[in-house]
């Protein structure tokens, strides 16, 4: 025991007057090594006579970007692809770096970043109190020749900026950055069914493409593509943040990818051609198709949820013993009166609703009684074959719809119950609306059309 | 011996501390260190200076620093085009008021030196409630939501909210620097609850509390008392605790005394204050409160006195006067009852009638009589017509009484109906201390100022 506390004792007046001598670790004070980091990004930010083009991923939203220029007394001014007002007002707003965790550049009065960090949703959008999860403060990442890479201090989002060109600039002072906004948007307005073609292996898959450009919080600023594989019956999809660029789009945050491939941005490949592009720099040029990509049979139901065959004697679309069928079924109808004051039966538009999980089909005949809204619902149960081939089951049905399936047996009994369909996109020849058709296989001739 | 013991173990002691003191400078140069300080020279930084930081020594702090705010919060930085016109509010309303009253050495010793400014209000998450403003160390204070700025009349509300949040949360710094004095929590004891949110208005108010804000704890009660008797007035004050129940009435006025005792112990007098405070309120904001004519459509009395001390000391119209002294010589006179006349009242009953009150006493029994008046009552303008209306009711004082006085009193009723007779109603009469400021209101003729009567209010519930 005494052996012990002498021990104790001894280790103690050793460890007391031990001296560890500091040694820096580099050649500078920490507050030297930070003002040299402050001063590298004042010097990089302001050295761009340009500017810089810069993206960035919100966290909740989707992607924006900006023209940027920083001059030596704090000023900032920038475009963005906010709205059009952004994207043509150069607005000019301070910014500052400091010392923070790291270097901080921080866009300290109103600006378009702001507009992403406002919690009043009524100014952009984007999620009330809280707006679109994006920051205002920005701590330096690192620096290339070209470029200059910060994190959003809250957000954690890349706020990646590169220098732009004078050519660049020049276009966006000439309102070129609306005109190249305007441009793409039209392009996928006005081009039916988007999509590119992936070559993988023996096959090729074709990917759609959607894009939302709106400022929507949950939805905007996004581009998906979806697509069949292989199979021709799984369908796959992805979705990444974009944000314009006066030369197209860039997919944020590490790109797009689908099937294993990292789509990174949409060029124009000239004037009227949009191409995509992976990361390792293939063109994939985006093609139209007429028709959706995805058959008609695996949207039924699930996506598309209605059929509604108008109120014609005739239509594109329909076939000959159609025709002649709903017409016989179209007079029967006027034998009958249900409702107060009587009228006549008068057989309109027939609604054909399906649902894909249940395998349910509802038939709804429009069939004003005189001046009274009046219908008739018939209830089936379905089955699809893998190739889409559908065949109904008439379920249990109403006392009208009883009495009066008689006269509608030429459409129903006779066709619909019995026979085997397969349904396809149909577009009308002079509108050019896509529309559903649905044909039977047995007779040929009983085809009919309805707006989906 | 014991001593030389004590003496040794000292000695020992002290050395134990001495001898592995190791002295090594540090050798600190704070000039080296990255101050964040943005700094430019626009015109406003030399309104701001000029306004503010010369004669104030209050610093403006517009640029976005997280830090001033929290770090969790989501707030967004401040439009540049919004700070002169929100520091313009500051000074007309705040600054200005308390300068005026409280005098230069208290405002520059007590104003807060930190003006913080916050483009949007401060959420903590999508479930709170907005942070419009704080006060911090006897020292800060930080107003949130500047990005709401509109120029006036649109910008009415934006501009009284900044006064109710500044008011409030100078309040605070008050009490950061001089204790809240003991006696006020008693007062309203038992009736604070939080969360104050699970507590409507109206049984605030009921409670005796100027907000529901107020009732959470008594030191929110405190600083939500002064602000509301400063930017919305006396007159609206009086209403609430008229509005109340008795004791929430009873309550309010009590919190109020209690605050002007607090003010008069830092040398200021809180109703020359709340005075100072109201006219900009009136004049530049256009605050309906802070006019005259709104309270007509309220339900409130004006008792008009021509012996009392107020129209002794402030005059009275003598085209007023004239009609005033027939009727008392008439109620006087009327044969075998021996009347005295003691004052009359105009009772504000709706925003469309009213009725003129005749007190008199027959030896020490007093008696009402009451005759009814229609009225038409334009807020925007202050302009009152009255005329003729019905009785209110089947008593003594709308039947036997009003009869038998009738005749005395025509003139007065014949002064205040006349068909071409429009009066302009405001605080009356002009002058008045600040004690009784908005406690008096009056009506002048319209195109002749000099004929005009005032009374003393009370509002009713």
């Amino acid at each position: 025991m005494k052996r012990l506390l002498i021990f104790i004792a001894l280790l103690s007046i050793l460890v007391s007057c031990k001296k560890t001598s500091y040694v820096a670790k580099f050649d500078k004070t920490p507050q030297e090594r930070a003002a040299d980091q402050i001063s590298l990004v004042s010097t990089t930010l302001t050295s761009a006579p340009n500017g810089w083009i810069a993206t960035l991923p919100t966290r909740a939203g989707g992607g924006y970007a900006f023209l940027l220029t920083f001059d030596n007394e704090q000023n900032v001014s920038m475009y963005g692809d906010l709205n059009d007002a952004s994207a043509t007002t150069f607005a000019k707003s301070y910014y500052r770096v400091k010392q923070d965790i790291g270097t901080d550049l921080v866009f300290d009065s109103y600006s378009y970043l702001a507009m992403l960090n406002d919690p009043n949703s009524a100014v952009l959008g984007g999620q009330d109190k809280i707006g679109y999860q994006s920051d205002i403060d920005f701590t330096y990442d690192r620096v290339t020749t070209d470029s200059i890479i910060f994190i959003g201090k809250k957000y954690r989002q890349p706020f990646k900026l590169v220098k732009a060109t004078a050519a660049q600039r020049a276009l966006y002072e000439a309102n070129g950055y609306k005109t190249a906004i305007d441009k793409f948007k039209t392009f996928f307005s006005t081009t039916k069914n988007p999509y590119i073609e992936i070559v993988s292996g023996s096959t090729t898959l074709k990917a759609g493409i959607t894009v939302n450009s709106t400022n929507s919080l949950a939805a905007g600023k996004r581009i998906s593509f979806t697509g069949l594989l292989a199979d021709g019956k799984t369908t796959s999809g992805a979705t990444s943040k974009f944000a314009f660029k006066i030369d197209g789009v860039d997919l944020l945050g590490g790109g797009l990818i689908y099937q294993g491939i990292t789509f990174v941005k949409f060029l124009w490949k000239d004037a009227t051609t949009l191409a995509v592009y992976d990361s390792t720099g293939k063109e994939y040029i985006v093609k139209s198709n007429p028709t959706p990509l995805t058959p008609l049979h695996l949207l039924l139901g699930a996506g598309y949820n209605t059929v509604s065959v108008p109120n014609a004697t005739t239509y594109p679309g329909w076939g000959s013993d159609f025709v002649t069928r709903r017409a016989t079924a179209a007079q029967g109808l006027t034998r009958w009166s249900i409702t107060n004051p009587r009228g006549a039966l008068r057989l309109q538009g027939i609604v054909f609703t399906f649902n894909n999980v249940t395998k349910r089909l509802a038939i709804v005949f429009d069939t004003p009684d005189g001046t009274n809204a009046f219908s008739l619902t018939y209830n089936y149960t379905y089955t699809k074959t893998e190739a889409g081939v559908y065949k109904f089951t008439l379920g249990t049905i109403g006392g009208n719809e009883s009495a009066i399936g008689g006269d509608l047996a030429v459409l129903l009994a006779d066709r619909i119950q019995v026979d085997t369909f397969t349904a396809d996109y149909f577009t009308h020849p002079t509108t050019g609306v896509l529309m559903a058709q649905l044909k039977s296989i047995e007779h040929p001739d009983f085809t009919f059309t309805g707006a989906l | 011996m014991k001593n030389i013991y004590k003496l040794l173990t000292l000695t020992a002691l002290i050395a134990m501390l001495i001898s592995c003191r190791k002295t090594e400078e540090l050798n600190v140069d704070y000039s080296a260190f990255n101050a964040d300080n943005p700094t430019t020279n626009t015109p406003l930084d030399q309104w701001l200076k000029s306004s503010f930081l010369d004669p104030y020594n209050i610093e403006v702090v517009y640029r976005y620093n997280r830090y001033y705010h929290g770090n969790s919060a989501n707030v967004t930085p401040t439009k540049l085009e919004n700070i002169q016109p929100t520091m313009q509010i500051v000074l007309d309303g705040f600054i200005n008021p308390y300068l005026k009253v409280a005098g230069p050495t208290f405002t520059k010793k007590y104003m807060p030196k930190e003006w913080v400014l916050f483009g949007s209000y401060s959420y903590d998450d999508a479930n709170a409630d907005g942070v419009a403003g704080t006060a911090a160390a006897g020292r800060r204070i930080t107003l949130y939501g500047v990005n709401d700025y509109q120029p006036l009349p649109s910008g009415q509300f934006y501009a009284w909210d900044r006064h109710r949040i500044m008011h409030h949360e100078f309040g605070h710094i008050l009490n950061q620097i001089i204790p809240i004095p003991t006696d006020f929590e008693a007062i309203s004891k038992g009736f604070y609850k939080q969360p104050y949110r699970e507590t409507s208005t109206e049984t605030a108010h009921a409670n005796g509390f100027v907000t529901a804000y107020a009732s959470g704890v008594s030191t929110e009660d405190y600083a939500e008392t002064i602000s509301w008797s400063l930017i919305n007035g006396q007159a609206w004050y009086d209403y609430w605790a008229a509005t109340a129940s008795d004791e929430g009435k009873v309550r309010l006025n009590l919190k109020q005394q209690n605050i002007i005792n607090y003010y008069k112990n830092l040398g200021i007098d809180f109703k020359a204050l709340q005075k100072e405070v109201q006219l900009y309120m009136r004049n530049t904001l256009d605050l309906r409160e802070s006019k005259f004519p709104y309270w007509l459509s309220q339900k409130m009395t004006m008792t008009i006195d021509n012996s009392s001390l107020v129209s002794v000391n402030y005059g009275v119209s003598s085209a007023f006067s004239s009609v005033y002294n027939t009727i008392r010589t008439n109620v006087n006179a009327i044969p075998g009852y021996g009347f005295t006349f003691n004052n009359i009242r105009i009772n504000f009953t709706t925003p469309t009638t009213a009725n003129l009150e005749i007190s008199f006493n027959q030896g020490s029994g007093s008696y009402l009589a009451n005759f009814g008046l229609t009225m038409t009552l334009n807020q925007t303008t202050g302009e009152v017509k009255f005329g003729n209306g019905v009785a209110g009711g089947t008593t003594a004082p709308w039947v036997g009484n009003a009869n038998i006085v009738k005749s005395a009193i025509q003139p007065m009723l014949d002064y205040l109906t006349a068909s071409t007779t429009i009066f302009i109603a405001d605080w009356m009469p002009t002058g008045i201390t600040a004690d009784n400021f908005m406690k008096y209101g009056g009506l002048y003729v319209k195109g002749a100022p000099t004929n005009y009567f005032y009374g003393s209010l009370v509002f009713n519930r």
